[in-house]
């Protein structure tokens, strides 16, 4: 990892050490056709295989010659191997799914990707659709979970000022055992945290409360849920929606809010690459992953939020928009988002982040 | 209609085809013309968006401390989200050129701009494989340790341009079909309006008896007056020709009946003579007036024919010509004790009818055999002149008074006290042959009191036509 790269070598150089920091496998996982395979389909995700294979069996069912190879990789080697492979001229994923909306923004915006039209992609909401290459699947809210058991009181904790003044006031309680998303580390917490800062006035107000009250910083969603639910921490900011309504489900210790001064909604994108060796079977798990059917499973089983309105459940866009008493912020797909990828940007902010978190 | 026949000529079809082909060159000139200044106003229109854009940039960049610090503004890049979610590049570098942030390989504009020029530039490139428009700002920064111009530019693909610029192309465009096809409508019925006076004059023309030959008045556009002033002259010259054809007929028939009438009355009183050498006597009579009468039918025919045949123009030497007419016509002369003979160029080359020349000749040598006293001297010849070839005819006959010259040419003309037998057609045909031939005949007194007449034909000029 050098910084010698001709193309993007600026952005990367400071997003790189997070993935060296980070154990960079790429874990594989193989769905063979079901019925005599015709052809593969290369899959480079962010989500968990668990997740997702749920849909993967639902998809294989519908198109059955089609093997798909799983690659569970990290957001930022998802970039990196896209970018590097189709460089170096050598095959790469056919299609990417990627949590982190801004990276994949940047490859769509970087000539990567490939355009695909359907009558799937045409329905999606505007925000959800860029230039026709880069498409939103979920409708994932981020959101507050705290230990009901434990502080039943953090019931009150419904926005942002509410939270940093809970902080500032109850300073003995809640040392320690709050925790939050490392943006430094964690590219979903990055993303979270810089789209606070560009819609919320209190959010720098609540990263030095935060600060004050040594928060504990993760790298996932799965851990922050793990030290809730363990009462190692007692609330915790910024928990990725689809995440913790799962572990609800099992724990009833576990309690959501979603802030009421606004929810901030992020998305899975799905991009088909640009020199994909098997554009039609990416075309068709993208048409897949917008259908009723697909959608439904994502409600469902994988509860990571349907983005059709007209999906029914705990897990979609609808019933959040029915229950959530703030406004919802989707993250809009668009260049807007290549702002705080600029190497600059980035430092300036993590430099600010980290005298919050100082105390300074 | 043989099927190899070309298509069927139609003034609507080569209007509407001339319009369409002015049309079409109109058009695609107005099309390319407005093709660029719609990319003009599509580029002016989102240059400015463009521009500020960086200009947020650069409010952003300072020097702070040693260090060049850029904030990009999240509006900087989130305004230029457009319709067609056009991609978009920046890059930020310092005064001394190197890129601070951004994408370092972004396209600089071909002629840098140098010293404290502040204008930013506009230009297009490609990038990643794309049409871009870039705008270049460059922008002052001083701090302790770094003074300079910083240069930021922000780079966005064409999608909204192109896609405004074609829906306005495309509008004109529509505009232009609908114009053109205004035009071809306006054309179609212009063109049946416009020819309506032709159909009515088709109407009046088709309604006339076969001898009307009554000029045509009828009130036409200017376009189509040559037309009927060119069938109101074909119809005058018919009507002359009509009227000539009536009067020769009446003339004809009067003619020919005093002859026959004479013929009648002495075959009569043949009949009624018993003495055999009266019988002879009033026979030779009958002979005689049968002869005329003939030689008469033959006049009138040869007439006819001069007047009507379609003459057939060739070069032929009129001396030559002479000659063999002479050789026709030496019995008769030698009959009448005449010198008749040829006195003129070996050779005199003219362009006419040969056979009508021929009949030309044989009448004025006819005339002056039978006009002048025996024992006297006819003289035919030809003689090559700068413009014409002439014909000459001399006799030493009586004459022809001066009261006379003109109308001796006219049919059926004789003069008084004449004994000769003659019918009264030999000049007529002569004019009608010279006429023929554009040619003058003059009439002129020979120094013995003869006749000497002189035709001259024009010669064509050399590559004339």
């Amino acid at each position: 990892m050098t910084m010698g790269r001709s193309i993007g070598g600026l952005w990367i150089a400071g997003l790189l050490f997070i993935a060296s920091t980070g154990p960079s496998f790429a874990d594989l996982v193989r769905f063979e056709a079901k019925g005599a395979p015709k052809e593969r389909l290369v899959i480079y995700s962010s989500t968990d295989v668990e997740r997702i294979e749920f849909l993967i069996r639902a998809f294989q069912q519908k198109a059955p010659g089609i093997a798909i190879d799983y690659y569970e990789l990290d957001t930022l080697d998802i970039f990196q191997r896209v970018v590097d492979e189709t460089d170096a001229g050598i095959p790469t994923a056919d299609l990417a799914l990627s949590s982190a909306m801004d990276l994949q923004i940047k490859l769509v915006n970087d000539g990567y990707s490939a355009p695909y039209f359907s009558e799937e992609t045409e329905s999606l909401p505007g925000w959800a659709n860029w230039r026709d290459e880069a498409f939103g699947f979920t409708y994932e809210p981020a959101v507050i979970i705290y230990n009901r058991a434990l502080a039943p009181e953090l019931k009150q904790v419904d926005s942002r000022f509410e939270l940093a003044k809970t902080l500032s006031e109850q300073s003995s309680n809640l040392r320690g055992r709050v925790a939050t998303y490392d943006p430094k580390h964690s590219g979903l917490g990055f993303l979270f945290g810089t789209q606070d800062a560009v819609h919320s006035e209190d959010f720098w107000y609540l990263a030095r409360s935060l600060g004050d009250n040594d928060v504990q910083l993760m790298t996932s969603s799965a851990s922050m849920i793990d030290k809730v639910a363990s009462g190692n921490a007692l609330i915790a900011y910024n928990v990725l929606g689809s995440y913790a309504l799962a572990r609800e489900r099992q724990n009833p210790d576990l309690a959501i809010t979603i802030p009421k001064d606004y929810g901030l909604v992020m998305s899975r994108i799905a991009i088909a690459t640009k020199t994909a060796r098997n554009p039609r079977a990416a075309g068709q798990f993208i048409d897949f992953l917008l259908s009723r059917d697909g959608q439904e499973l994502i409600a469902g089983p994988a509860s990571l939020y349907a983005i059709r309105s007209d999906i029914q459940g705990d897990a979609t866009a609808r019933k959040l928009q029915e229950t959530a008493e703030g406004p919802l912020i989707p993250i809009h797909l668009g260049p807007g988002l290549l702002v705080y990828l600029d190497k600059i940007k980035r430092k300036d902010f993590l430099n600010r982040w980290q005298r919050a978190m100082d105390g300074k | 209609m043989s099927p190899r026949q070309a298509p069927a000529w139609s003034i609507r079809r080569r209007v509407l085809g001339w319009l369409f082909l002015a049309m079409a060159l109109v058009f695609s000139a107005n099309l390319t013309s407005s093709y660029y200044s719609n990319l003009d106003a599509a580029d002016n229109a989102f240059d400015r968006l463009l521009l500020a854009s960086a200009s947020a940039i650069a409010e952003r960049t300072a020097v702070r401390g040693d260090e060049l610090r850029v904030d990009i503004p999240y509006v900087a890049l989130d305004m230029l989200a457009s319709t067609a979610q056009d991609r978009v590049f920046y890059a930020v570098s310092a005064p001394d050129g190197k890129v601070v942030t951004g994408y370092e390989d972004l396209p600089s504009p071909k002629q840098s701009k140098r010293g404290g020029a502040q204008e930013p530039v506009f230009y297009n490139s490609t990038y990643k494989q794309a049409p871009v428009r870039i705008v270049a700002l460059r922008s002052f920064v001083s701090g302790r340790k770094l003074s300079g111009y910083v240069t930021i530019k922000v780079a966005q693909t064409r999608g909204d341009r192109d896609g405004l610029t074609y829906s306005l192309l495309k509008q004109s465009a529509l505009w232009m079909l609908v114009i053109a096809l205004a035009g071809a409508i306006a054309a179609w019925f212009a063109v049946s309006i416009g020819l309506r006076p032709l159909a009515r004059l088709r109407d009046a023309l088709g309604r006339r008896s076969p001898d009307d030959v009554r000029p045509v008045l009828h009130d036409v556009p200017n376009e189509f007056k040559p037309l009927v002033g060119a069938i109101n002259g074909m119809l005058h010259r018919l009507d002359g020709g009509l009227r000539s054809m009536r009067s020769f007929i009446s003339d004809a028939s009067h003619q020919l009946k005093t002859p026959l009438a004479s013929l009648q009355s002495q075959s009569e009183m043949a009949l009624r003579e018993t003495d055999p050498e009266a019988v002879r006597e009033s026979l030779a009579k009958v002979y005689k007036s049968a002869k005329r009468t003939s030689r008469l039918a033959q006049q009138l025919l040869s007439h006819a024919r001069a007047t009507d045949a379609s003459p057939n123009f060739a070069d032929f030497d009129i001396s030559q010509l002479i000659r063999e007419t002479i050789e026709i016509l030496l019995p008769q002369a030698i009959a009448r004790n005449l010198d008749l003979g040829y006195e003129g160029e070996e050779q005199a080359w003219m362009r006419g009818d040969r056979a009508l020349i021929g009949e030309m000749i044989l009448n004025l040598a006819d005339n002056a055999i039978k006009y002048s006293p025996a024992g006297s001297v006819v003289t035919l010849g030809a003689q090559m002149r700068s413009r014409t070839t002439c014909l000459m005819v001399e006799d030493n006959g009586p004459g022809i008074p001066k009261e006379y010259r003109t109308s001796v040419f006219e049919r059926f003309v004789r003069m008084q006290n004449t004994t000769a037998e003659g019918c009264g057609l030999g000049l007529a045909i002569v004019r009608e042959i010279a006429q023929r031939h554009g040619a003058s005949t003059t009439l002129d007194d020979t120094p013995g009191g003869g006749l000497r007449v002189e035709v001259a034909f024009p010669i064509d000029q050399p590559g004339g036509a």
